[in-house]
Parts: structure tokens; sequence; C-alpha cells
């Protein structure tokens, strides 16, 4: 049995009269004392553990899931008869703006962090992430950032510049409202939650495999997650240049994108787009990393090309870089610009394109089982050719000069992210269930969920081709018979259809809210390895002990659990079970370590990441308080870096009147 | 049984896929029905490319689906744990690869084609503003344009010459598209970007602002006209005629009073002049934010407005003249709007209270960060008899 | 953990705070009783963090240290910071903020002494405590604290004397900071002391050079220069002052998509404008809209281009910076050398019709060329 090392629960006692009260934390430092209490609530509050937070960033990650879903219902209600009045211009503005807004940055990207926190760790054999704290402390920030965007709604109007929210519409003049400001320092807020991340994931990917596995030996949700953070790493950098640009602009009076003083407002759009498109990637990469981990599962083989799999998201993330001003076809850079962006766009296609050949020649020759992490994944390898498809014919500038700003380019981009990214997601819902929570999700209630999203999406996205190419632009708020076209399938008929799509589509998400519900009040437990799994995180229990591994295991193949259950039978090549999923855990936990030291967990990363809205508000209201930010944030960065970060003894509480102690854990 | 779902599900899907595609109708800005040369050429060039886009859908589409029936867990052992195979891999990228880069060719050809500006024949300057646009055609003497002539609304433009946009923008991004013209440009201020445009046939090609632009840019729409050369000079002809003052006791005059005392704060109209003799000229840039409002010298020449939100014709009027065929287009657009065409209702109600029919600034207590100018045309709170007046005034700009 | 003392003062809070939102929620403003309640609420909410930074509200007894209390700073920072205040109040506002912050801080620095002397009975498990407080804040200000001052002492010197001494000066600093640096890293067997004491000193001298520089003032033509305001200063003709800056001749202005280049080749002006095949004479520019020119000088001499901005200037028109320049209304660029381009970005809020004379661009000391401006 693994022993976690805890203080043995000696108290400092110096010559005290007898029957003198023991010198504890508490006595000492009342409410300020460290943490250290490893369950109930100040366990969640104050954990540093990867797992937990990832269930936090998941739980965030799926509430304002669906508050995006609410924001994007209503654009639809409003969309689907011409002039329609559900909704005013101004109050639409704010919908279209905060729907991406909360989607891009407060949906997928934190529930890819959630499951890259969750998993990545258990995945490579180690028992925590690199920056424990730092981990911590990039949760919160997200939390607050993302309470920080959504507060304007409560206070004067959420931001309505379309979330590239392009200048000078984003200035004071055009913008007056405070929706933008909260935007802009939300989105920054939030940004170090991602910046963090990455640095903190590179490092332990890095330094913190089990003994045996090379780079090469690494599953593939690994190593995309890998690559979605050195993309972070660089992309974050330029986004928060131009918030701080804008946010002088609007809160000092800053010049940057100021037309009457010679500014150019491409500025921002060039700014906005080098990080807006390794931002995309960042938003696919997790959700192939899923895919690729769930169909080799169910298809009983491994994955096909696992180092062209690899090295083609190798090189999305090196090629990605030279893309973004596809995005910017229209707005006049000129013949030269457009041609050579217009080429490497065609060029980025191609490494995409490997990995749904290398997906489908997975199933191919395969043993498949349709679980619904299986349908979620077989639906994003032929959603997300779909969406790929129509990127491709955006590739072709002069085509996009027409399809850009409309309704086509929605379509796109919402089948490569819905098709693609959150059926990515649900597919790891699905399949990693039953080792974050030790229950399966509702196999019957998922196969209702997966085909009413996936009839929902391609009722509402699927028309938005035709609509784009029959000429509706994006960002109205309302459209005219006038514009519509005669005939029976004309915009008016594609819009309605849109729109009774998107309540389909959300009836399916409901499908997925209460089959957590009913997973929850379920009694029945998960076996250890329902899938018949091939990676590491399987090799613990459900859910996987504070330190996750008793014993690091050592790791010779990739895919390294499944070769530790089956063999290769040397005559008749073909595989036999040699283990079963118990007999490969019960043989970790007969070699368990016995000294095992877990970071403590440490409120100082909360007091800092509570400091950086009291800035942000500060700059809004009144800088005086912006100041009391600023020291709550100098106080909090020096306190966690005087702080170990392993609790010492004197942080421990002696024995209690009932003689336990508090806080130790028992061999 | 779940896999055989499966397996019509993608079919499905991408049937259905193909199914839409094909079904599209004649809405005004089609982007698949060119009718200039430009949009011709990124027609020809699109059409291969989608169609190569769709079969390949359909190829992964079946083979997915195929997979997914044919290993179908129906009890065999465990596969053979093969790798990859290379080979096969590489010839499966490289394909691709290929047909991107023919595509690429031909995209460079395209591109390089549609930015030619050597070869204009006449010259228009558009300028985007908060949410119309405005268009003056400098002085261009192999044209008759011997001063320049403002509007809005409606780029007036002849047959079968290569025309040359240079478009801007007085505060926002904007930008200009008639579809089956060409694609769009941006209009971004402090700039100055091309665009051609070139129409095959006299017609009218409808447009819309397709960058977003703040509360109303659902309702930032223009047209294209274009007119044979004849027309076209009978056009600039009619814009340079000078200003014609209406007689003395009608309603026309006293709406003309009206006009200078309420209107010419922001909008002109060339050669009208005050009581004392004086030409008035606008002072837009002192009330108006983004520091102009259409130019309304020969309003009733054109057939929209409001920046193309209204029609000033009325129905039966305006389809006469949007479903002209090309012979009688010219001499039906150049009639222009008169008493019995005019779509009145929408007329009074713009200037009965502008704001309310186009939403234009959110929050009239924000006028502060404007410096107390408007962004768009604020409620003037006429009576309805100073409505009538103005509307018999307007009626004359013609 | 939470005592008796604490749960009532987080409760008086709790209502405190309830009983202020009522009030904005009814009220519908602060108003007066708003602004008491949230002096009441501030009030019992700082008490509440004194009695959980100091765990008064224990109730049980504490081993208390009972040596006597030690000699504390605390006090007398107090006082001096009560004094600056009240300086403050009579002299100049400065000294009234100065004198606030130093108060507070000596309280707190007070207070917090004073809760760890009563924490244990163990004077090292006190000091640790204190540490563990108050280390976090200490440590970021006094380092802001020393490393300002030294820097703005620095700076002080660098003003006062000579360009040319200044870089002398600059290097054996830098030189000596490395040299010290050095001999320390590679003797890590030297004494603490020492080590102090020589940056100690180095520091002294640095302040004590920093002081005798403020007190000598800027440097003769800095001191010229500011007088006259000479880098916002542009002299729309033949630059008159000395002390202009020089730099911004050699400046490349990159912008695309310009509404005209203008060019100055072999003493005569025109305008290229994409859509024209030949340069123009004339240039058209929209009203009220921001138009920027490139002008580019093939011209042998330093040249600028001048732009103006016609009799009827819109009130909201940004004037430039100098005077009397609004009464000229024109603006201009840099004077450029010849190969150089600059950008100018004008506005035209009236049109051509309503000024007195044409809007030209022109170059000072070219005679007889010029841009004609048409706005419509």
């Amino acid at each position: 049995m693994a022993i976690i090392e805890r203080p043995a629960p000696n108290v400092i006692v110096p010559a005290l009269p007898a029957g003198a009260p023991a010198i504890t934390p508490t006595r000492t430092f009342g409410a300020l004392k460290r943490p250290v209490a490893s369950t109930g609530w100040k366990s969640w509050l104050f954990t540093v553990d990867h797992k937990k937070l990832g269930l936090m960033y998941g739980a965030v990650a799926m509430f304002f899931f669906i508050v995006g879903g609410l924001e994007a219902v209503l654009i639809r209600l409003q969309l689907a008869a011409p002039e329609g009045k559900v909704l005013n211009a101004d109050l639409y503005n704010q919908m279209f703006t905060m729907h991406a807004t909360t989607m891009v940055f407060l949906f997928v990207m934190p529930m890819a962090a959630g499951f890259a926190n969750y998993f990545v760790p258990l995945q490579i054999g180690a028992r925590d992430v690199a920056f424990p704290r730092i981990n911590a402390f990039g949760f919160w920030c997200l939390l607050a950032g993302g309470i920080v965007v959504n507060l304007a709604w409560f206070l004067g109007g959420a931001a309505d510049g379309g979330w590239f929210m392009y200048a000078p519409n984003s200035g004071p003049v055009f913008s007056p409202s405070r929706g933008v400001d909260f935007w802009t320092l939300g989105l920054q807020i939030a940004g170090i939650a991602s910046l963090t991340g990455a640095i903190n994931l590179i490092v332990t990917v890095l330094n913190m495999r089990a003994p045996g596995m090379t780079l090469m030996k690494m599953p593939v949700f690994t190593w995309l997650i890998t690559v979605v953070q050195f993309l972070l790493l660089f992309a974050i950098p330029v986004i928060t240049v131009a918030l701080f640009l804008l946010t002088f602009q609007r809160s000092f009076g800053a010049q940057f994108f100021d037309v009457a003083a010679g500014a150019d407002p491409l500025l921002w759009q060039h700014l906005f787009w080098i990080f807006g498109h390794p931002e995309v990637y960042v938003l696919i990469l997790p959700s192939f990393g899923i895919v690729s981990e769930v169909l080799p599962v169910f298809s009983r083989k491994p994955l096909f090309g696992y180092p062209f799999v690899v090295f083609s998201g190798a090189a999305i993330g090196f090629v990605g870089w030279g893309v973004w001003a596809h995005h910017m076809f229209a707005s006049g850079l000129g013949p030269v610009s457009v041609a050579v962006f217009s080429v490497a766009t065609m060029a980025i296609a191609v490494p995409t394109g490997v990995k749904i050949i290398n997906w489908t020649l997975t199933m191919w020759g395969g043993k498949l089982v349709f679980s619904t992490a299986m349908k979620f994944s077989v639906g994003l390898i032929v959603l997300f050719t779909i969406g790929g498809l129509s990127g491709v014919t955006h590739s072709v500038a002069p085509s996009d000069t027409q399809q850009t700003d409309t309704y086509y380019i929605v379509a796109h981009f919402h089948y490569v992210l819905f098709g693609g990214a959150i059926f990515g997601l649900f597919s790891g819902f699905y399949y990693w269930w039953p080792k974050m929570f030790g229950k399966m999700l509702n196999e019957r209630l998922g196969s209702w969920n997966f085909w009413f999203m996936v009839i929902g999406m391609n009722m509402t996205f699927g028309p938005m081709h035709i609509l784009g190419l029959q000429g509706q632009p994006r960002r109205m708020y309302q459209w005219t018979e006038a514009r519509a076209g005669e005939g029976f399938f004309n915009i008016a008929f594609w819009n309605l259809v849109a729109s009774i799509g998107s309540l389909v589509l959300t009836f399916g998400i409901l499908l997925f809210l209460i089959n957590i519900v009913v997973t929850a009040r379920s009694k029945v437990r998960a076996p250890l390895d329902p899938w018949n799994a091939r990676s590491l995180e399987w090799m613990t229990s459900s859910p996987p002990k504070e330190h996750n591994f008793d014993s690091i295991p050592h790791v010779h193949h990739l895919d390294e659990f499944f070769h530790r259950k089956y063999e290769e039978d040397p005559v008749t090549h073909t595989m036999r079970e040699v283990a079963t999923a118990e007999q490969v855990l019960a043989e970790l936990e007969r070699n368990a370590d016995t000294h095992i030291h877990m970071p403590s967990p440490s409120y100082w990363p909360l007091v800092l990441a509570t400091g950086l809205p009291i800035v942000a508000l500060g700059i809004l209201y009144s800088i005086p308080v912006a100041i009391v930010g600023g020291l709550v944030i100098l106080y909090a960065i020096y306190g966690w870096s005087l702080e170990p970060s392993v609790a010492v003894d004197s942080d421990y509480e002696g024995p209690s009147s009932n003689g336990h102690a508090v806080g130790a854990t028992h061999g | 049984m779940k896999s055989r779902r499966l397996a019509l599900r993608t079919l499905a899907v991408t049937g259905t896929t193909a199914f839409l595609v094909s079904c599209a109708t004649n809405a005004p800005q089609d982007t698949w029905q060119p009718k200039g040369p430009n949009a011709k050429m990124i027609d020809d060039l699109q059409q291969p490319v989608f169609a190569v886009a769709g079969i390949i859908g359909i190829i992964v589409a079946a083979a997915v689906g195929f997979a997914i029936w044919r290993y179908k867990d129906r009890g065999q052992p465990i596969p053979e744990q093969t790798h990859g195979k290379p080979a096969l891999e590489i010839t499966l990228t490289v394909i691709p690869a290929l047909i991107l880069a023919v595509v690429g060719v031909f995209t460079f050809r395209v591109i390089f084609d549609l930015a030619r500006t050597d070869d204009t024949q006449l010259v228009i300057n558009v300028t985007g503003q908060q949410w119309w646009w405005e268009y003056d055609y400098p002085v261009q003497n192999e044209w008759g344009i011997t001063q320049p002539i403002i509007s809005s609304g409606q780029l007036v433009m002849p047959v079968g010459t290569k025309v040359l946009l240079r478009e801007t923008s007085r505060d926002v991004i904007h930008s200009y598209w008639i579809p089956a013209l060409n694609g769009k440009r941006d209009a971004v201020p402090g700039r100055v970007h091309t665009l051609r445009l070139e129409a095959d046939a006299p017609g009218i090609y409808a447009g819309q602002c397709t960058e977003f632009c703040g509360l109303s840019h659902a309702n930032m729409r223009m047209e294209a006209v274009a007119l044979s050369d004849e027309d076209f000079a009978k056009w600039v002809a009619g814009q340079q005629a000078g200003y014609r003052a209406p007689a003395e006791g009608t309603l026309a005059k006293e709406g003309e009073s009206v006009f200078l005392n309420q209107c010419v704060r922001c909008h002109q109209v060339e050669g009208l002049k005050r009581a004392d003799g004086t030409l008035a000229i606008a002072a837009p840039d002192e009330n108006v934010w983004s520091g102009a409002a259409p130019n309304l010298t020969k309003l009733m020449s054109r057939n929209t407005f409001a920046g193309a939100m209204f029609d000033l014709l009325r129905d039966a009027c305006r389809d006469s003249v949007w479903r002209a065929d090309s012979a009688e287009f010219g001499a039906k657009y150049l009639a222009g709007v008169d008493e019995t065409c005019l779509n009145v209702n929408d007329l009074r109600a713009w200037l009965r209270n502008a704001p309310e029919v186009k939403p234009m600034y959110a929050n009239p207590a924000l006028l502060a960060d404007t410096n107390g100018k408007y962004r768009g045309m604020p409620n003037l709170g006429l009576s309805e008899s100073d409505i009538d007046k103005l509307v018999a005034y307007l009626l004359t700009l013609k | 953990m939470f005592k008796v003392g604490s749960k009532l003062f987080l409760g008086l809070s709790g209502f405190a705070s309830f009983n202020l939102v009522a009030y904005i929620i009814f009220v519908e403003r602060l108003a007066i009783g708003g602004v008491a309640l949230s002096m009441v609420l501030a009030a019992l909410v700082g008490l509440t963090a004194i009695v959980l930074l100091i765990n008064e509200g224990d109730s049980e007894s504490q081993p208390r240290d009972n040596a006597l209390t030690g000699a504390s700073l605390w006090p007398l920072m107090t006082v001096v910071g009560l004094m600056l205040l009240v300086l403050g109040l009579v002299v100049a506002q400065i000294y009234f903020v100065l004198g606030i912050v130093v108060v507070l801080a000596a309280l707190a620095e007070w207070l917090v002494q004073a809760w760890s002397e009563s924490a244990s009975d163990d004077p090292a498990h006190n000091e640790s405590a204190r540490q563990r407080l108050l280390h976090p804040i200490e440590f970021p200000v006094i380092a802001t604290l020393g490393l300002g001052v030294v820097i703005f002492s620095f700076s002080r010197i660098m003003l006062a004397i000579s360009k040319s001494a200044g870089a002398v000066v600059f290097i054996v600093a830098a030189t000596l900071v490395l040299l010290a640096g050095s001999w320390f890293a590679l003797r890590p067997a030297l004494k603490g002391a020492l080590v102090s004491a020589i940056c100690v000193v180095g520091a002294v001298g640095i302040v004590a050079g920093g002081i005798a520089g403020a007190g000598v003032g800027l440097r003769t033509d800095l001191a010229e220069a500011a007088e006259e305001g000479h880098y916002l200063h542009r002299e729309c003709g033949v630059e008159k002052s000395k002390y202009f800056d020089k730099k911004a001749m050699k400046t490349l202005s990159l912008r695309s998509n310009v509404t005209a280049i203008i060019e100055l080749r072999n003493g005569e002006l025109s305008a290229v404008m994409v859509g024209f095949n030949e340069p123009q004479q004339r240039v058209t520019a929209s009203r009220a809209n921001p138009v920027t020119f490139i002008f580019r000088n093939f011209d042998a001499a330093e040249r600028r281009m001048v732009a103006s901005l016609g009799s009827a200037m819109a009130a909201g028109m940004a004037a430039p910076e100098d005077e009397g320049h609004a009464e000229k209304n024109e603006t201009c660029t840099q004077l450029i050398p010849q190969g150089a381009e600059q950008a100018l970005t004008v506005k035209y809020d009236k049109p051509s019709v309503a000024q007195d004379a044409p809007l030209t661009l022109t170059v000072p000391g070219v005679a007889g060329q010029a841009i004609e401006v048409l706005v419509p």
C-alpha cells in the first residue's frame, strides 16, 4: 500500500507549563493558516490536485456551454422569420458577440484544459503536473475572467462588437457602453490561465514521463495537447498585446486605432488573427487527440500510422502560424499577400487530411464496438471532413471574397467546431466518465443524445451553406423578404429549418445533462476497465487515488496497458489475453512506493486570481480600487513564492481533543 | 443493427448535403449567378473546386460508412495489430497535395487578374459610413463628368466598362459587396482599397455591407445600376443639371423652407439657395459624428433611400423597374420617381421618426461620448404638415 | 478556526452589507444614508479583519511570551506619518498622501508585531509567524523603494552632466557593477558583511551623486529645449529651432493603401493614385474623412509638404499643437531628406465650395507647384 508521507503528528512543544494548550496553526494564524485538508469543501477551494482542478474546469466549462447555447437559441429564434422581433438590434449584437466569446474562450478551451489537466499526468504516468499551484491559479483565473466578461450583462450591456472586435468599431466612440471593456479585461485574465497552463503542461510532458516512455511512446492525446500548449505559448502573448492596446485606447485615451491620428485599423486585424488562427487549432487538436484515443480502443487495433498522426499534428502547429491572413482576404491586403496566404492555407489542409485518412484506416479491418463514445468519434470524422472541405473552398481567395462574412463561413466553422471539437469532447465524456467518477454514463440515453445532436447539428448548420451562397451575410439582426429570393427553397425556408434544427440540437444536449443526473443517482459502479482500453490512465482505480499510481509503471510500449493485458501468440499471430485489468492493477499495488510526497494545497493561487478582477474593475470604475487590487496581487505573488510547495510539520495541527491527528492520512 | 444505422446515417448526411447544395434558388445576392466578367472569373474557378471537394467528401463518407458496416464486431478475434503502411499513407497524402497544387496555380492567376487596375476606364470613389454608402465621381471628361457628382445608395455605372471603385470609410470598417459583379472588398477608414466592377448587361444588382459596422449593419444595403453608354451619358447630364427651385406658392416651395430650416444642417442639395441668395452649404461635420449625410441633390433619380433600406418606389412601380429586361431597363430607371410611384408611407415614417424605423444609436444618453453629435439621423419631431411639405419638396429633387 | 468573537463580527458585517444592499435597492441610489451605511460596513469589515488576524476572539487562554516587550520602531514611524499628514494639510497635498501611506504602513507593522508577540511564548515561533505574514509585502515594497531611489538618483546624474560625460559615467558604473558582481560570484566564501558594505557604499554614492545632480539641475541644452517645447514644435516653413527632433527626418512612414502619393521630382509635384494611369494634379478627398497622403522627396534638399486646411475649419478639427499655426490653418510633415518619405493624415471638414481659396498641398521653397485638393 502506498503511503503519502505526512509529518508525524508531533507538535512544537517548547518548555510549557503542564496543562497549557499546545501551539497549533489555528491558534497562531486563525483563518489564515495553511490549508492541508484533503477532504471537505476546503479541499476543493485550495486544491492543487490536477484531477480536482480538471473536474472544476469541466464543471465551469459545462456551465458556460449552457449559457452560450441559450445565446445561440435566442439568435436562431430571432432569425427564424424576416424582421424578427425577439431581439432588438442592440441585444442581438450583444448576443452573437457573447455567444462566440463564451463558446470559444469559456467552453471549448476550458473543457479541453479540463481533460488535459485530468488525463495528461495519468497518461504519462506522473503523479501531478510540474507546477501544481500554478495549475490552480490558472483555473481560478479562468473563472474570474469568465465572470468579468459576463458581468457586463448586468452592468450596462455586454460587448457588442463581434467576437473578433474589429477596430475602430471597438473604440470608445463607436462602442460607448462598458461591455467591450469587460470583454477586453475578462479575456485578458482568462488568457493568463491559458498561458500559465501551457507552460505547466509543456514542462510536465517534457520532464515527468514515466521511465521508458519516450516521446514516441506517448499517447496521441498527450502529444496533441502538447502541440496545443506550444501554440498557446506563442499565441496568447499576441492577443495579450492586442487587448492591452485596446484597453489603453478605451480607458486611458491612447490612439493606437485612432484613424485621425494616423493609425491603421488593420493593425488590430493582424494582431487578432495572428492569435486567432493558431487559436482554432487550439480548439480542434484536443478533440483530435480524444478521437485518436477512442477509435483504437473501440476498433481493437492501434492507431494507424501513429508517427504520421503525431508529425502531422506538429506540422499543423508550425504551418498554422503562416495562414492567419486568410481571415483577411477581403481586407485590402493586396494580391501578393493574398496569393501567399491562399497557397499556405491550401498547404495546411494536407496534414489535417492525413488524420482523417489515419482514423478511417484505424477502423479498417478492426473489430468495431459502437459505444456512445465511438459514435461521437465516427461522427467527428464525417462532420469534420465536411467542415474541412468547405474550408478548402475558402482557401481559394477569389472564391472567399464571395463567401467571407456570409453564412457559408458560419456553416464552415460550426461544422469544424461543433461537428469537430464538440463531438470530440462528448466522445471524451462518454469514454472517460467511468475513470473520473467510477460510474458509466447510461449508454441508451447516450445513444439518444448522439442521434439528436447529429440530426440537430446538420439541420441547423447544413442549410447555412446554402444561405451563405445565396447571399445572406452574417451578423445581421434581421433579414428581409426583399433579399430572400423566390421559390420555396429560398432564404426564408432555410432560416426556418436552421432555427428548428437548433431546437432539436438543444434537446439533444438536454439529454446529455439528464444523463449526468441519472448517472449521478445510479448506484451501479463501473468495472475497472469497461472499454478494454489501451493507455496508462486506465492502470489506476476509478476514480484514481490522490497519488494516481501506487508505483510508477515502467513503460515498454506505446499502448502500454494493452500490452500488459495481451500478448501476440507466436504461432497463430493472434492476440491472446495474459492478464486482466484487475491483475495489472494489483501488480502495481503490490510494488507500491512507500514514501510519496504530494504537493500540498495552498490559498495563494486563489488570492492572486482574486486580485486580477479587482484590478479590472478598478480600471473601469476607479483607479484607487485598481491600486488596491495591485497590492493584493503583489502580496499574493510574494506570499506564494515564500511558501514551500509541500507543507512543513508546523502547518499540521497537533492531536485534537479526541486524540486523532487532523490532516494526516493513515498508512 | 447499430452499425447499419450508422452506415445509413453517414450516407444520409452526405446525400442531404448534396441535395441542399443543389437546391439554391434565385436570390438577389446569389453568389453563383455571375452577371459580370469579374464574378464569372470567380465562379469559373470555384465551381470545379466545389466539385472536387464534393467528390472527396463523398469518398470519405463512403469509406467510413463501409468500414463501420463491414468491420463491426460480429465476434471475430482481435485483429492483427497493424501499425500503419507508410507507402499507402504517403500516397494518400500526396494525391490531395497535388490536387491542391493545381488549384493553387489557377487561384494565383485569378487573384492577380482581379487585382489589376491598369485597365480602368472609369473611377468612382466610394465612402462607407454608418449606415449608408456615398459615391463621388471625380472629374473625368471622357465620360462627360465635368464636376464631381455625389450620390448615395445606388451606384450608377456604364455597361461593359471596367469600373474601378476606390473605397474608404469615414468611421468604422464596412465592406462593399455586389455578389453578381464581384467579391467583396472592405472599406477601411484611412485606407483606399480598389474593387473592379463590370456588368455585362443593363440592370440593377443588389448588394449589402458585409463587415459588422454597428447597430444597423443589417440595414446597410446598396445596389449597382448598369446603364448602356447612352443612358449613362443621360444620367450624368441629369446629375449635373442645375438646381430647379420649386414655383412660388406651391406646397413644394414651403417644403423648401422647411428643408432649409431642418435638413440643411446635415443634407446637401447643390444649388439650393437661402432666402438671402447665398448658397446653402450643409454642415454635417458639426452635427453628425461621422461628418456627412447623404447628398440629396437628385434624390428622386434613385429609387432607394436611407442606405437602400427602403424603396422610394411603390410595389408595382418597383417591380417594373427591378424586373425590366435589359432593353427597357435604362429608360425605366432614368424615369426616376414621381408622385404616382412614390412609396409615401416609408418616406413619411422616415421623416417622422428615423431612429424608430432604423436603429441608429443605442442610447441617446451616450451622446456625450460623441461631443453631442448624432450617429445617424435623429428624430426631428416634425409635424405632419411639415412632412407633407417636405415630401412635396423632395419630389422636385430630380 | 472561527471563534466566538470572529463569528460575531462576521455576522455583524454580513448584516450591515445586507442592510446596505437593501437600502440601495429600495432607495435606488447611494445618498447620505447609503454613505453612512457604507462607512459602518467598512468599519465592521475592518474590525472583523483585525479580529481574525490577531485571534482576539479566542476565548481560551494563550501562553504569552512573558519576556519584556522589546524595542519597536513603529510607534515612532506612526508619529512621523502623522506629522507628515498634518504638514501636508498646510503645505502641499503630496505630503498629506505620503503621510497617510506612512501611517497605514506603520500601524499595520505595529499591529502585526503586537499580535505575533502574543501568539505563543516561543520568540522564534513568534518571529516566524510575523515574517510569514508580512514578508510578502515587505520584500517587494522595500525592494521597490530601494531600487527606485537608486534609479531616480542615477537619472538625476545623467541629466546634469554633458552627453559625453554621461556616456563615460554610465560605462564606468556598469563596469564597476560587473566587476563587483563577478567577484562576489567567484568567491562564495566572502563575508556577508563585506558584500553588504560594498553594496551600501555603492548605493550611497549613487544617491549622493543624485542629490548633487538634482541640485545642479538640467544641463543647459536640455533646459533651453524644455523652455522652447522643442520636440512638440512643428514649423510648417523653414525650420527655425535648433532643438527639433533631427532623427525624425530619417523616419520611414510605412503606410499602404493611401489616398495619394505626392512626389516631388525635378522641381515638380504630382499625385500618384491607384486607378489613375497617369499622375494627376488634382486629388479628390471625401469630406470629413481622415485621408492619408505620402510625401516622397526626390529633391536634393530637405523638404516638407504642407497641407492647407482652408479658412472654414470646423470646430471639432484637431488643431496643430502650436497656436501660431492654427491661424495659418495648415499642417505639415517633418523635413525629410532625398529619397525619404513621410505620411500625413488630414481631415477636411468643410467642402471646397465653402473655402475662400482652393485647398492645396505645397512644398515650401518650391514655387509655383501645388496639388489641388477637391473636397466635394
